[in-house]
């Protein structure tokens, strides 16, 4: 028995619409009750203030404002009804500065693009289960940019060992693929010489 | 929403309240059966983007023949290209499959630059298509590694001959 997920309203951004098409296929298949999917962040923007949702997961490159303009307007619009909204920000390409800044703009967990159902509601159950503690100050207004690390957790690791063994059947099969594609690889070169 | 507030004039502390009261308690996870259940969606999505795959080339590779055959007018069959291409790469992206991604991006990049769609050299579209139905015929879901960033790198230089 799990969480009734049939309670929840998640709203998801991205102008790729087959990520969309991902998305809620993964959020309905575990019984999210609303999900509602935009191409644009200023529709969905609109869609927020109409309607509230509970989870926000939005992609980095948003139009016409970008995904971190599109955070600002959760957090700080007046017209924003809930500006304490998780917002789970999904992108092919974080590196360090791209993080500080989502961070710095009031993102609360970040999503690495190409994603599978086991990463989407690993995030999802994070931002269920470990409200993060707000921050007001002059110059910021978001989630506490610091993280508190358990590190005598002494519980069992399941979801973790499970995660583990599939990462290394894919390194496997990974592996074996590769051979198979260098064959092709020589065939284009010689396609090329002609 | 918030379960606690701590204001010191500098900085305000707001704590929420979890999330899990809304979807029946805490610390229930989501259940593992829908969680599978999940997974074996995106499995199937991912099978039917490999199939479109397998399509899209089949029917590129018939046009490409028909095209060089008859030597015209191909402007369609170039604006096709670039729509299936241009689609399959978003699907790619998507269900994990980068290098598919590269190699649909690399074709479209390519029909970009041509003045014409006259110029267009169908050597370099089956290329692409060989590519791309090696990389679904293994299912190869990741970048490809060294061999992936090989098989772009000799679709590059079959371009810049083309150009030549």
């Amino acid at each position: 028995m799990g969480y009734a997920l049939k309670q929840l309203r998640v709203l998801v951004v991205d102008e790729n619409k087959h990520i969309l098409q991902l998305m809620r296929t993964i959020l309905e298949s575990v019984g999210t009750g609303v999900v509602q999917l935009s191409v644009d962040a200023d529709e969905a923007f609109q869609f927020y203030c109409r309607d509230k949702y509970d989870v926000v997961f939005t992609d980095s490159e948003v139009k016409p404002i970008s995904g971190l303009g599109f955070v600002d307007l959760l957090r700080t619009s007046p017209n924003s009804p809930n500006p304490y909204v998780p917002v789970v920000m999904c992108s092919a390409d974080f590196d360090q500065e791209s993080i500080k800044l989502a961070r710095d703009h009031g993102v609360t967990e970040f999503l690495a693009k190409p994603f599978s159902a086991e990463t989407v509601l690993s995030r999802l159950e994070a931002v269920l289960e470990k409200p993060r503690t707000f921050v007001r100050t002059n110059s910021y207004f978001g989630p506490d940019r610091r993280r508190k690390q358990n590190l005598n957790f002494e519980g069992d690791e399941r979801r973790k060992t499970k995660l583990e063994a599939k990462v290394e059947l894919k390194k496997e099969a990974a592996r074996r693929k590769k051979a198979a594609l260098s064959e092709n690889v020589e065939a284009i070169d010689e396609l090329a010489k002609d | 929403m918030s379960s606690s507030d701590q204001d010191n004039g500098t900085y305000q502390i707001i704590t929420l309240l979890p999330l899990t009261a809304r979807v029946g308690g805490a610390d229930q996870g989501i259940d593992e059966t829908l969680s599978d259940r999940a997974d074996t969606a995106v499995l199937n999505l991912q099978g039917v983007f490999l199939q479109c795959v397998a399509t899209a080339v089949g029917e590129i590779t018939v046009q490409s023949t028909l095209a060089e055959k008859l030597a015209g007018d191909n402007e369609e069959y170039v604006a096709e290209i670039t729509r299936v291409f241009g689609d399959l790469q978003m699907q790619a992206t998507a269900f994990g499959f980068p290098l598919a991604g590269n190699i649909c991006a690399s074709l479209c990049r390519y029909v970009e630059t041509l003045d014409s769609s006259d110029d267009l050299a169908e050597q370099v579209v089956r290329a692409h298509a060989t590519a791309l139905r090696s990389v679904v015929d293994n299912t190869i879901d990741g970048d490809g590694g060294e061999t992936g960033h090989d098989l772009i790198k000799s679709l590059d230089d079959l371009i810049s001959r083309s150009h030549a």
